[in-house]
């Protein structure tokens, strides 16, 4: 017989304590192992869905408001030898044929055969009619449409000219058309997809792209290019540039070469009206001779008197006349109808544009130079840019242009003008005068004119000039959304947080067991070392057997784990589903993990199992022999301490509460959660001197009950391991899951989370005008009372609140006026950077850093779980045209309903993105009766634009589900690991009753019956349960007092109440079951072996 | 072979702070094969006498010498060392592992120095000595009481021990089963010329030793 032989036949001889020891290593194997497994799940679920939202693209262009021509992509193709394919992005609103169903923020694709392929799903999106439509699942079952079934697409228009430029349409920005649903795209049929990094499935529609080209008039554009992997060779950012370079040319910057001047002159126009003031100078400096243009559409030109309205006056000088800055040159035809002679000062009237499109009217007075004919250079209609809504109408009363027009004020004469020379300008001025009173964020010029340079030599040149990058930049999606899935939230970690207590529970039980499975032995430890065996020896003895009961514990956990795995992963895609925001969770089980979760499960209950048996090895030989009870040694200087240490906490507890106001929140919390604990340390040093007591005094009247109660204190260390266990943990779960927040009731209040706002919308389509102004709200047709608006610029980017699992690197850019909040007094801060005034922090969004820093700010949430940083970071985005700038997190917002963005101010937005046309959140300020009135009509109005309202306070709310989700979950884990605790309790009554047996069987053979035994056993050990749960549940009520005294805490009172029942059921159950096991049988054998 | 002087041990009283007397100033000295009773009433502190020469608990004041050494100067593992192979115990109760057959029991002694190979053939030649060649896988629950408290015997002697030390090894048996125990005891002591100490309430027992010692309020006395 050998070592392990030895160990073999102890195992299988105690074969039935050994199993309960066996499950318990199961139950905490189970749990480590099933939230291993499901942080890999999670995370291969990430990871498998960014492959279904991409499908095999690896990178993506995505150039927004800018457009570059279709047949790009094939060029790229040929050169990379890879699939690409171009795409017309635009968002819109899909309205069921039956009218009531709406969704508003749909991503409106225009695709080919190209993108199906790239999805390696070509049928889907083959043979598309002008009238198809495919959507995505996610669509389909909120408009409740199926194949066939008509659907409503409003589609946002788009538009190379900016739209808050000058002269930029505003009354058409969307267009309505009716298409039928040639097929619904599930996520294996591409229907994910989308360039954003999130779990949550977006709304898709997909068009032809010449279908959507056609609506928009955007015919062989595209603004998304999709490149495919290379299977034969990796295809890296370098590839793509020098194709790119390769490839492009004018009309992908949105430019074009005119030939005017019968044919003398190149001009160089820009899809933009405005030339962009990059390019602008890099072409003045490289074509020096070269004439800059600006020409712009005045009001009014005046003299005295007489007036001409709407007027196309240029900064060009056709016949080389010097202007001066306070010069102008009139035409015959104006000066005749002004009356005007040379030295005359004329008056022009013209609007400028401000932010949310504010028109002012300025006005400038200029002294007439020189009249020319109407004829030669002077008579140069190309001169006119092409303002949308003007150059193309046929007669002046048809003019759509983005400013008010007083179409009376248009005379026959001026109709006539327009029938015979068009835009041809009126009059001339200084090219410094026009770009000062004319120039804007766009351009400050409308064309470059280019004598003498022939087309091809010059288009050459130009495409030289042009920078591909700028605004060009090829994002590695793939690898991206891979990088934000491998570093998403680490549900592996997260629960194995959540499920700390009942991990903690599993190993208390095992080393419980494992100590009762050995003190049950304690007679065959005591010959070992009587016969010579050393201490070392019998410890590795014990150690060895744990570790087979470990081993075999953690492979029976593992079954459990993928079982316990399948559960949780269940409750993720439904009841928790909060915290997810997804059903496309798949289980995914990677063998390191379960290595790694099975090494950790034996490591764990080994360690249990030694520290809860590293003393039975040293006990007396002679105590083990006789398998003697052990009792507790108290001394009267430990009694005293603990009950020095009880009163001294609860004068502390007293103090504060009777010196904290528990309404007021922050420091209110913390000093009563000390209160709390300190609580707890008294109710346990409390018992501890209760039992101290017990023991060392005997009872005035001998009872049966006061027999039970001594003999708690005879295991005086055990009974208060179990109550303070108990206490703990009855109060950090009820302490923890009673943080839960609910609607909150001070939403009014400008320091809470809603600033004091109402209202949150978020449109489809931009809102263009100040909803704060009658001009914009009588534009949109709405009268909105009592109520104000602070409007936000939308950049849009990855949401990087609590709803999106993915680490993110780029969330959302809203754009405010700070002086909007600071007026209001809005939100509260949770953190400051050193120099921010804590008083006005948002006035520090108006800083401008050096080194093309700019501040921003955002939820500290976002900040810390869904970013990664700290406040005092800083975050790195390209702007519209390519550049790289940073935006340091000066502030974290206390949980605001600004989750998952990140704010800057309008000013920096403006300048990093000037293109970005309009605004598309809204806050809104109304008196609490008018909420709903104004909810209502605020939808009603912008319904074109896709509005969604939601009140401030269910946004808040739908966060803080997330964060009560988990706190719900960790309540629950908790919850199953006190009951998993109570069993335990049970295993203590077993070890001291068959510990007790003789004594027992001594109390039958004087006349005692089972029944009170049973019921003695019972009182004794249901009193430690009772005593943890009142020390815990007390405890937790002091620690949540601030909590219970603040409306914005939704109590989860049936929750706690159920899981108190169910902890107080179990543990009396098995206590009850472990006395009944106990005193089973003939108990007076057991006097004989006394 | 072994020799007490002046040995002393005394116990913390439960209820009060005054210490319990258990052994006062005994000395003794026993030569190698000798055999020996010590007998006394309940209480007197014979186990804590038994235990104290057998290396198991440490006495309060005194000297415990074992071939020359003070034993209780000796490292942990030492006297561990000295009870394996020096020492062979028979307890009142036999403490056999339930789990192991006769023959195992037997070895398991013989664990720490990892020979139980070599030494089976001597189980088993012990074990036939004392009757119970028949009963070597058979479980202790297959047992009578004495051929228990014989496994417990033989397992005292497998690791050819210089003494063995009996604490009412006949305590828990019939008369015949217990005089039956003790000529195998002393069956063993003459062929092994190993010494035996028991301990015992038994006078009968007791007589058949060479040598009888009272231990009498903690005092021993030639009986």
């Amino acid at each position: 017989m050998g070592f392990w032989s030895f160990i073999k036949k102890s195992l299988i001889f105690y074969r039935r304590t050994n199993l309960s020891v066996v499950l318990g290593v199961a139950v905490s194997t189970a749990v480590l192992l099933g939230a291993l497994v499901i942080g890999d799940s999670v995370r291969y679920s990430l990871r498998k869905l960014v492959f279904d939202r991409l499908g095999q693209t690896e990178f993506a262009l995505q150039t927004g408001d800018r457009f570059f021509r279709a047949q790009l992509a094939d060029e790229l193709a040929e050169q990379l030898t890879t699939k690409t394919a171009p795409l017309l992005h635009t968002r819109g609103i899909a309205i069921a044929a039956d009218g009531v169903s709406r969704v508003n923020k749909v991503q409106v694709f225009g695709i080919d055969e190209r993108f199906g392929a790239i999805g390696d799903v070509a049928g889907t999106f083959a043979n598309l009619a002008p009238n198809d439509i495919v959507i995505n699942q996610r669509l389909a079952k909120r408009l409740n449409a199926v194949t066939g079934d008509e659907v409503l697409l409003r589609i946002e228009k788009l538009d190379a000219m900016p739209k808050d430029a000058p002269m930029a349409t505003t009354t058409e920005i969307s267009i309505a058309q009716r298409f039928t649903v040639a097929a619904i795209a599930s996520e294996k049929q591409f229907g994910r997809f989308s360039l954003r990094t999130s779990q949550v499935e977006p709304y898709n529609a997909f068009l032809h792209l010449s279908t959507l080209s056609q609506a928009l008039d955007m015919v062989g554009k595209a603004n998304v290019l999709l490149v495919a992997e290379r299977p034969q060779a990796h295809l890296t950012s370098d590839d793509l540039r020098s194709a790119l370079a390769e490839s492009f040319n004018l009309a992908d910057a949105g430019l074009s070469l005119k030939s005017v001047l019968q044919h003398t002159t190149l001009e160089c126009r820009s899809d933009r009206i405005f030339l962009e003031p990059v390019i602008a100078r890099r072409l003045e400096s490289e074509f020096p001779q070269a004439q800059s243009i600006l020409t712009y559409f005045v009001n009014q030109l005046g003299l005295g008197r007489r007036t001409t309205p709407y007027s196309f006056v240029s900064a060009a000088n056709p016949g080389k006349i010097e202007v001066g800055e306070d010069e102008i040159v009139v035409n015959k035809w104006l000066s005749d109808d002004l009356g005007a002679q040379i030295g005359d000062s004329l008056q022009l009237t013209f609007f400028t544009i401000g932010p949310m499109r504010l028109l002012r009217e300025d006005t400038t007075k200029l002294r007439v130079k020189a009249i020319v004919p109407l004829s030669g250079p002077y008579a140069d209609r190309d001169l006119m840019p092409d303002f949308p809504g003007l150059s193309d109408e046929e007669n002046c009363r048809d003019w759509q242009a983005g400013i008010p027009i007083d179409y009376d004020r248009i005379r026959d004469k001026d109709e006539a003008y327009w029938d015979d020379h068009r835009g041809t300008p009126k009059a001339f001025i200084n090219l410094k005068t026009a770009q000062k009173l004319w120039g804007n964020r766009f351009g400050d010029l409308t064309a470059i004119r280019f004598q003498g340079v022939e087309r091809t030599d010059l288009e050459q040149r130009l495409t030289k000039l042009l920078d591909p990058e700028s605004g060009f930049i090829f994002q590695p999606v793939r690898e991206q959304g891979l990088r934000a899935s491998d570093q998403a939230i680490s549900f592996s970690q997260l629960f194995i947080g959540l499920s700390f207590f009942l991990i903690v529970a599993a190993l208390l039980l095992t080393g419980l067991l494992f100590v009762f499975a050995l003190e049950e032995r304690a007679e065959e430890t005591g010959l070992l070392r009587a016969i010579g065996y050393q201490t070392s020896h019998i410890r590795r003895l014990i150690l060895s057997e744990g570790l087979c009961l470990a081993l075999l514990g953690s492979f029976l956990g593992l079954v459990l784990g993928l079982l316990y795995e399948n559960i949780v992963l269940f409750a993720l895609k439904t009841i928790w589903r909060d915290i997810v925001g997804t059903s496309a969770l798949h289980l995914k089980v990677n063998a390191s993990t379960l290595a790694i979760g099975l090494l950790a499960g034996i490591l764990m209950s080994i360690v249990s199992m030694w520290l809860m048996t590293r003393r039975h090895a040293k006990r007396s030989i002679a105590d083990l022999q006789k398998g003697a009870i052990r009792v507790d040694a108290v001394s009267s200087i430990k009694h005293a301490r603990s009950l020095l240490l009880g009163c001294a906490s609860t004068a502390a507890v007293i103090v504060i509460l009777l010196a904290v106001n528990p309404a007021r929140s922050g420091a209110a919390a913390a000093a009563f959660f000390a209160a709390g604990t300190l609580s707890l340390v008294a109710g346990v040093a409390f018992s501890n001197a209760a039992m101290a007591r017990l023991l060392k005094t005997a009872s005035p009247r001998l009872s049966i009950k006061s027999i039970g109660r001594r003999n708690n204190a005879r295991r005086r260390l055990q009974s208060l391991t179990l109550i303070g266990l108990l206490a703990a943990g009855v109060f950090i779960t009820f302490t923890v899951g009673a943080n839960r927040t609910g609607l909150v009731k001070n939403v009014h209040e400008r320091s809470s989370g809603t600033g004091g706002f109402a209202l949150w919308g978020e449109t489809a389509l931009p809102i263009l005008y100040d909803l704060n102004s009658p001009a914009g709200q009588d534009f949109y047709g709405f009268a909105g009372g009592d109520a104000s608006f602070v409007q936000f610029k939308v950049k849009e980017g990855d949401d990087a609140s609590c709803l999106n699992l993915n680490r993110i690197a780029n969330p959302q850019l809203l754009g405010v006026q700070p002086d909007e909040l600071v007026r209001r007094g809005a939100f509260s801060f949770a953190a400051l950077v050193d120099e921010v005034d804590a008083e006005q922090p948002w006035h520090s969004l108006n800083v401008a850093y050096e080194n093309d820093v700019i501040p921003g700010i955002a939820d500290q949430t976002v900040i810390v779980w869904g970013l990664g940083k700290a406040v005092g970071d800083t975050l790195t985005y390209v702007d519209e045209k390519g550049g790289e700038f940073h935006i340091r997190l000066v502030g974290g917002l206390a949980n605001s309903i600004f989750q998952g963005n990140l704010l800057i101010s309008k000013d920096h937005f403006i300048d990093k993105y000037p293109s970005v046309g309009g605004d598309r959140v809204l806050l809104v300020d109304t008196p609490p009766d008018q909420i709903d009135d104004v909810a209502q009509k605020l939808t009603w109005a912008f319904q074109d634009q896709g509005l969604d309202v939601t009140p401030t306070a269910a946004r808040l709310a739908e966060f803080n589900k997330v964060t009560n989700t988990y706190l719900s979950i960790f309540m629950i884990l908790g919850g199953l690991g006190l009951i998993l605790g109570s069993i335990g309790l049970g295993i203590v009554v077993v070890r001291n009753v068959l510990e007790r047996r003789g004594e027992l069987a001594l109390m039958r053979a004087v006349g005692f019956q089972n029944r009170s035994l049973r019921r003695m056993v019972l009182s004794e050990h249901i009193v430690l349960l009772y005593a943890g749960i009142a020390i815990g549940a007390l405890s937790s009520l002091i620690a949540v007092l601030p909590s219970l005294l603040t409306p914005a805490t939704e109590l989860p009172y049936a929750t706690v109440l159920l899981i108190l029942a169910a902890i107080i059921g179990s543990g009396v159950m098995w206590i009850g079951l472990a006395a009944k096991m106990a005193l089973r049988g003939e108990l007076l054998p057991a006097l004989r072996n006394e | 072979m072994l020799r007490l002087l002046n040995v002393a041990k005394s116990y913390p009283s439960p209820s009060t702070s005054d210490e319990v007397m258990v052994l006062r100033d005994i000395s003794l000295s026993v030569t190698s094969g000798a055999s020996l009773a010590i007998v006394g009433p309940s209480g007197s502190g014979k186990s804590t006498l038994l235990n104290i020469i057998g290396a198991l608990e440490k006495p309060t004041s005194g000297v415990v010498e074992w071939e020359g050494n003070d034993l209780y100067r000796l490292a942990e593992h030492e006297l561990a060392s000295i009870r394996n192979q020096q020492i062979g115990f028979v307890f009142q109760l036999h403490h056999l592992l339930p789990q192991l057959t006769v023959l195992e029991n037997v070895l398991i002694p013989t664990l720490p120095l990892k020979n139980a190979q070599e030494a089976e053939p001597r189980a088993r030649e012990l074990l036939k000595r004392v009757g119970l060649d028949l009963h070597l896988h058979h479980r202790p629950a297959q047992l009578s009481g004495g051929e228990r408290q014989r496994v417990a015997v033989v397992r005292a002697m497998i690791n050819q021990p210089k003494m063995v030390l009996a604490d009412e090894p006949t305590g828990s048996l019939d008369h015949l089963s217990a005089m039956n125990l003790a000529d195998i005891l002393l069956g063993l002591n003459e062929a092994e010329n190993v010494t035996l100490i028991v301990v015992t309430h038994s006078l009968d027992l007791a007589k058949k030793l060479k040598t009888v010692y009272a231990l009498d309020y903690g005092q021993l006395k030639k009986f």
